[in-house]
């Protein structure tokens, strides 16, 4: 190898090695000013409530514009730490149109931050009126999992169903309001009034 | 007998499940169905409800096993009567009827002494009239070549004091 490429190879190398030097300088100064700033500001999360609401009314609506449902309380209280909500005497109401409009309340509820999920505890009480061609259904339990935006509720705790004029107790509940259905998953015992004659 | 028509009927189960559209209530899992004097055993049992208010029970048994029914006669202390079916028993509540699939046998009893029996693939008993027909098919007709009747009839003794 002649001693001229080899100049040329070293001088090539040295000149690969500057550059990349000069790269990774300008990444070590973004990163130090980076960390500099963060510094300054305490990224400590509060955990206490950061604002509380008194006698809320909320109202969703569908991707149509149409109201989906609506939640109400007495106080509705937003905890930073993870961004969820706690409502006194919620009351939840489905607004969909071509459904039974069915009523949730209980003593309290945690929401989650975008609201997919609602956990009521304490003297759940469901009600749905009758329809034309559906029985009035009322549902009481100590504990519901609410998907509103599924219409779906469910709960693995005992739970006390009228539907109409029967009667269903059972442990484990899931009820989907849109395709109508209900369904216990263990312990059943129902008890139907003979139709009046 | 006549009283159990007007008392509630009780459903004890696994699982449920109610699909409110078509108002079928669909119970699995070792179902018991109690209503006065009546009581049906079975695996799955679905109740649909018609606009008036009366219910059709459909009580299926578990492979192998057996879905039974035993009912009080009236007509006396300790008269009953009892039937079970190897596929399904379809009870009607508005005409009372009874309708035992395959493999059936119904038989009254006296205390438990029985005193009638009948067996055949298809049995139909009115709780009502406690008068029962029973058809060699499975489907519910008769059918030449098709299984076997069999009946016991005890003698009724004489003034027996009912």
């Amino acid at each position: 190898m002649t001693s001229e490429q080899s100049t040329r190879r070293f001088r090539l190398f040295m000149l690969v090695a500057l550059m990349s030097a000069l790269a990774l300088g300008s990444f070590w100064a973004l990163e130090v000013m980076r960390r500099n700033a963060s510094d300054f500001i305490p990224d400590v999360t509060r955990t206490a409530p950061d604002l509380y609401v008194d006698h809320f009314s909320y109202v969703k609506m569908s991707e149509t514009g149409e109201p989906r449902y609506h939640v109400s309380g007495d106080k509705l209280t937003h905890n930073p730490k993870d961004d969820s909500y706690d409502v006194v005497n919620p009351v939840l109401k489905s607004l969909t149109a071509e459904r039974p409009p069915t009523t949730l309340r209980s003593d309290r509820a945690e929401v989650n931050s975008d609201g997919s999920e609602m956990h009521m505890y304490d003297n759940v009480h469901m009600d749905r009126p009758a329809t034309p061609r559906s029985e009035r259904l009322q549902v009481k339990s100590e504990y519901m999992l609410i998907l509103p935006d599924d219409d779906v509720a469910k709960t693995e705790k005992p739970v006390q169903i009228t539907l109409g004029e029967s009667t269903l107790n059972g442990i484990g509940m899931y009820v989907n309001n849109a395709t109508r259905e209900l369904r216990l998953s263990s312990r059943v015992q129902g008890s139907y009034h003979a139709p009046v004659r | 007998e006549k009283a159990d028509s007007l008392k509630p009927t009780n459903v004890e189960a696994d699982h449920m499940a109610y699909d409110d559209v078509k108002q079928i209530n669909t119970f699995t899992g070792n179902v018991i169905l109690t209503r006065g004097t009546l009581i049906m055993k079975g695996a799955k049992l679905v109740v649909t409800q018609d606009p008036a208010g009366y219910q059709y029970a459909t009580l299926w048994a578990a492979p192998g096993k057996l879905a039974t029914f035993r009912q009080k006669r009236d007509g006396g202390p300790d008269l009953w009567m009892e039937g079970h079916a190897a596929d399904r028993i379809e009870y009607d509540n508005k005409t009372e009827v009874a309708k035992l699939y395959s493999k059936a046998m119904v038989r009254r009893l006296e205390g438990t002494r029985a005193t009638d029996e009948v067996q055949g693939e298809f049995i139909s008993y009115d709780s009502r009239a406690e008068f029962f027909t029973v058809n060699n098919t499975a489907t519910g007709e008769s059918k030449p070549g098709g299984g076997r009747i069999k009946a016991v009839i005890q003698p009724r003794t004489e003034n027996k004091g009912n």
